[in-house]
């Protein structure tokens, strides 16, 4: 059984069909072509899928693409443009805390979403926010560090963004 | 196997769903827990399952205060319930075991819902809500029926998938202080034990009812209530767990029961007793 949806995926609107039990990564990865979003575990432990739905940070292969219908997604991709995201990338290559790259855009999105909301984050906060990600390489001294350089770049600077928008229209009816 | 997906607006429309798409048809809200469950190689590949999504039902959502209860929508999410104002100010307990549950992204999708109908045992919202007192509202075609949290599970057993949690309620006073530990076996896995230390300051006296809240450690949190800290947390600590142990033996549920378990239990109850002796001397984790 397949449902016709629209998401605004990157601030760009996508019209298609999706089958019942696809979930958001899938699409994103399979159709739309947008790789960033990593599939590791499929199961929402392992953080590397973790996209924006609506300005919030939730795990790709958790939600069925059917159900993202009329929501708003940023994948890695959408935030090529954001000073936010470019200050973050910056201060997991200057810390060292980036190697083969699977687990980074999951954990650069979690601490968009993190900074996005504190921007000055105490050890805890940080450690809590990353919690759902894993990483095999660097190991988990050199990423706080990273969030936290990250946070001291953005200190002070004023950001504009437009992610989390939703599509505006009436409530869908996708059954 | 995901066949089919419906979104339903009203209650109404979830329940003629269900009964619709018997026996195959399951609730879906935030799909934390579902999802996994049922992904192909981990579920009969030939039940095709369809998916009734509840969490656009509007009445379903949100949190109030009403007459010294708070009650909860099923569909609230975890971030939701450790943010609220309300929760945090009337029920501290209740947002600390809700922080408690995965990741931010888990916490962003999972409901107060989900983590009830999932039936762990050990899962973070059941301990508190069951020291609490809350009660739930379940959902049939023939109506609503009103039941302790603590009947969910035989509740549930019983009216299989064809009813939805449509309340939490749950009572706000007396104020009471608190230790709560969990423990799992992964990171940000579910929690394998949970202990939760509640004590109501009797008005007026220095008399204290002490009570323990053990999830995990049996097919449903089990409540002790009007425990002894004569010998100290050790000393209850072992009092509750040759409780447990022998209501075991009795009704022949030693197979969930093992020295693993046990050793798991202990320090779990000592950790939550740790937790409680340092909040009331203000020294929060």
């Amino acid at each position: 059984m397949k449902k016709h949806i629209q998401l605004l995926v990157n601030g760009a609107l996508w019209e298609g069909e999706v089958k019942a039990g696809q979930t958001l990564l899938d699409l994103l990865r399979e159709e739309i072509g947008l790789t960033g979003a990593k599939k590791g575990c499929d199961s929402g432990e392992c953080g590397a899928c973790v996209v924006l739905l609506n300005g919030q940070p939730v795990n790709a292969c958790l939600v069925l693409a059917v159900d993202a219908d009329g929501e708003a997604v940023t994948t890695i991709e959408g935030l090529r443009n954001d000073e936010r995201a470019r200050a973050i990338q910056e201060a997991f290559v200057q810390a060292g805390a980036v190697q083969c790259g699977f687990c980074a855009p999951g954990l650069i999105m979690a601490t968009w979403a993190l900074l996005a909301q504190c921007p000055h984050p105490t050890e805890q906060e940080i450690k809590e926010a990353l919690i759902g990600h894993l990483c095999r390489c660097t190991g988990y001294v050199r990423i706080p560090e990273a969030v936290r350089q990250a946070a001291a770049r953005l200190s002070g600077r004023k950001e504009v963004t437009g992610v989390g928008e939703r599509i505006d229209r009436p409530e869908s009816s996708a059954d | 196997m995901i066949k089919g997906y419906v979104r339903a607006k009203s209650v109404q429309e979830a329940l003629q769903a269900l009964i619709e798409n018997r026996p195959w048809g399951r609730v879906l809200a935030g799909g934390t827990d579902l999802l996994p469950k049922i992904r192909p190689n981990r579920y009969k590949k030939a039940a095709p399952l369809v998916l009734i999504d509840i969490k656009r039902i509007g009445q379903l959502k949100g949190i109030t205060l009403e007459d010294n209860y708070l009650l909860l929508g099923p569909v609230t999410t975890l971030s939701e319930l450790a943010g609220n104002e309300l929760v945090v100010n009337h029920l501290p307990v209740l947002a600390e075991a809700a922080r408690a549950v995965g990741s931010p992204e888990i916490r962003n999708r999972g409901t107060v819902g989900g983590n009830l109908g999932s039936k762990n045992p050990g899962a973070d919202l059941l301990v508190p809500l069951v020291a609490l007192g809350a009660r739930v509202k379940i959902t049939t075609a023939a109506g609503n029926i009103e039941a302790d949290v603590q009947e969910l599970r035989s509740l549930s057993g019983r009216l299989g998938h064809s009813a939805l949690l449509t309340g939490v309620s749950v009572p706000i006073s007396p104020p009471v202080r608190y230790g709560y530990r969990r423990w799992a076996e992964k990171s940000m896995g579910r929690a394998y034990l949970a202990a939760l230390w509640i004590v109501h300051d009797q008005k007026g006296t220095n008399r204290h009812n002490v009570r323990l809240v053990l999830g995990g450690a049996n097919l449903w949190p089990r409540v002790f209530s009007n425990i002894s800290l004569d010998d100290g947390a050790e000393g209850a600590a072992t009092a509750v767990i040759g409780a447990l142990e022998r209501e075991m033996q009795a009704t022949g549920g030693k197979g969930f029961w093992s020295v693993y378990r046990r050793q798991v239990a202990r320090a779990v109850i000592l950790e939550a007793c740790e937790a409680f002796e340092e909040s009331t001397r203000g020294i929060r984790r």
